[in-house]
């Protein structure tokens, strides 16, 4: 696969990555060494539905465990906050 | 007495008789790393105080007659694994400031145990990465030759450990992360099966490939911690529901008789030639210690390294999804809406092979592509697990080089991902098949003066680390590269 500069910055959109026209340039290239590389997959012929096979669901209760109060005051002693919440910029 | 260089055996012994206090261990330990760290690099943290604290207790345990592998010996830990009120950053600069608000499981049980934790150790970033060059901290140096790098991604650890900063270092293994360092620095380096060891506090990278596990000096010291730090975790439901021996007890069943499989291809272009002769030395010195060699295919594991590297980004663009860079890590002022926030973040928190990681797997699981991508890969991982257990009902064991060569030097190979990415070549295929491997100490080579370790890797079927610990004692023990410390 060849990527051009549009196709980079779209993955790089869909991916949220914020990339300067130098970085464009260099991941191009390299993702299309890289993915030249992978595509050697492709000749081999697979059966799509052995994949998988010895993977299973693990189920358990869906209970509410509190966190320790110490934990949480660990965890949002961090960050940016007002009057107990997360502040994040304006989303619309 | 070189209080460092003990292996946990024998410190144990000193520790049991009284003869050396953990207080002691732990101020031997910091005082390496305040002299050697310098140059090294292999710390990202040192919790001087915590570890004294901690050492205090162990000594007061011990007073009161209790007893445990681990009571007293000190450890370092890589810094992609929570521990409770420390850092963890994960050698990025998204999670710069991050402190973990509880332990991962292995940190609790090693803190059960009375281990005393010493610090955090580098890596790349995420742990993507054969160098330690991607750390976005500063490399890690080799030990054996301050040009070269220690491995990755858990150089950090390899280091400290070849260095005597402490007795045993935390790793994590996803496509070779523990081995190959260990083979770069002379060490044992135990990747367990995928499940033995509870994920729950490691910072995802490959949840499907992701392992913790134990960098030593010698295959007993790797037997103790994992007998301490595996088992089932009902925080970590891909944690394997099976009992833990006491891994140290059959070391010294020796092999006789044991079939040992090679793979003649492994042999290929690209294995270092010297290592390919001490390869061929060492099938005769297994023989001779009565293991039959049996040569073996594992024809689609050629495939591992492009199968992994379609498998690993896939997986970790969705984990590294949630760093968003708003709470902990370095955060622009710059932006003015969630999205633009975002993206700006990320772009300027990750490093390079972070973001060429996540835009690659973005590609792979994007719509169009995540047929002949994502789920090719997965298809063909599924021969590749196929191919070890047809060879494991011919074999018991599975023997390869470790690495083609070994350290480079740094900075050779950092703007070519590929041949970075190649690093792997014997390592990925027993990760993508969730089975435990080993790399345990090969020989040297001598590369501009200066003699290199490198290492050889040991496989095992599906939670049968107590015959990989078992066989690797026996190679142990025909030689002694493991007793050779690094002089720098």
């Amino acid at each position: 696969m060849q990527f051009k500069d549009k196709d980079i910055q779209h993955i790089a959109d869909l991916a949220r990555l914020d990339l300067t026209p130098a970085e464009l340039k260099v991941y191009g290239e390299q993702l299309s060494s890289i993915t030249g590389y992978i595509d050697q997959l492709q000749d081999i012929k697979t059966d799509i539905n052995s994949s998988s096979q010895s993977l299973n669901n693990v189920w358990r209760e869906d209970e509410v465990i509190d966190w320790s109060d110490e934990e949480v005051q660990v965890a949002l002693e961090q960050g940016d906050r007002e009057g107990g919440l997360l502040k994040v910029k304006r989303v619309l | 007495m070189d209080a460092q260089m003990l292996s946990i055996a024998q410190a144990r012994k000193e520790l049991d008789s009284g003869n050396v206090s953990a207080l002691e261990l732990t101020r031997a330990c910091l005082r390496n790393i305040e002299a050697l760290d310098g140059d090294l690099h292999a710390c990202l943290l040192v919790d001087s105080e915590g570890a004294l604290a901690a050492a205090e207790k162990a000594d007061e345990r011990l007073r009161q007659g209790e007893r445990g592998p681990l009571l007293g010996i000190p450890y370092l830990a890589k810094d992609i694994l929570m521990t409770k009120g420390l850092k963890t950053t994960a050698a990025s600069k998204i999670l710069e400031n991050y402190i973990a608000p509880y332990n991962a499981t292995v940190i609790e049980k090693l803190e059960q145990a009375g281990a005393v934790l010493l610090g955090k150790t580098n890596l790349d970033e995420f742990a993507h990465g054969s160098s330690t060059e991607n750390s976005a901290f500063g490399v890690t140096k080799n030990p054996w030759d301050l040009s070269r790098v220690p491995g990755g991604s858990s150089g950090g650890s390899a280091a400290a450990v070849a260095a005597g900063l402490c007795f045993f270092a935390l790793g994590t293994d996803t496509g070779g992360s523990i081995r190959q360092p260990a083979s770069f620095c002379n060490l044992v380096g135990l990747k367990p099966s995928y499940g033995r060891v509870s994920r729950f506090g490691l910072l995802s990278m490959t949840s499907s490939t992701d392992t913790a596990g134990p960098l030593t000096r010698s295959v007993e010291d790797a037997a103790i911690v994992l007998s301490v730090i595996s088992g089932k975790d009902e925080r970590d439901a891909t944690s394997l529901n099976l009992p833990v021996p006491d891994y140290s007890k059959n070391l010294d069943k020796g092999i006789r008789g044991l079939r040992i499989g090679v793979v003649s291809s492994d042999l290929n272009e690209g294995l270092n030639k010297d290592i390919k002769e001490a390869f061929l030395e060492s099938l005769s010195v297994l023989k001779k210690s009565g293991a039959e060699i049996v040569e073996i295919e594992l024809p689609y594991n050629k495939y591992s390294v492009p199968v992994y590297y379609v498998i690993t980004p896939s997986e970790l663009s969705s984990n590294l999804a949630r760093f968003d860079g708003i709470g902990w890590g370095m955060s622009t002022e710059e932006s003015n809406n969630l999205l633009s926030f975002y993206k700006e973040n990320r772009g300027l928190g990750f490093g390079p092979e972070a973001k060429r990681r996540i835009m690659l797997g973005t590609f792979a699981l994007s719509a169009g592509y995540a047929d002949a991508y994502y789920k090719k890969a997965q298809a063909v991982r599924e021969l590749i697990k196929q191919d070890f257990q047809q060879a494991f009902s011919k074999v018991d064991i599975i023997f390869s080089p470790s690495s083609p060569h070994p350290a480079f030097k740094i900075g050779v190979q950092i703007n070519d991902p590929l041949a970075m990415y190649l690093e792997d070549i014997y390592l990925s295929g027993p990760s993508l098949a969730g089975l435990p491997a080993v790399s345990v100490p090969g020989g040297f080579v001598n590369e501009e003066g200066k003699d290199l370790p490198f290492g050889w890797q040991f496989i095992a079927p599906l939670a049968q680390e107590e015959l990989l610990l078992q066989v690797a004692t026996a190679w142990e023990k025909v030689n002694n590269y493991f007793k050779r410390q690094p002089k720098f």
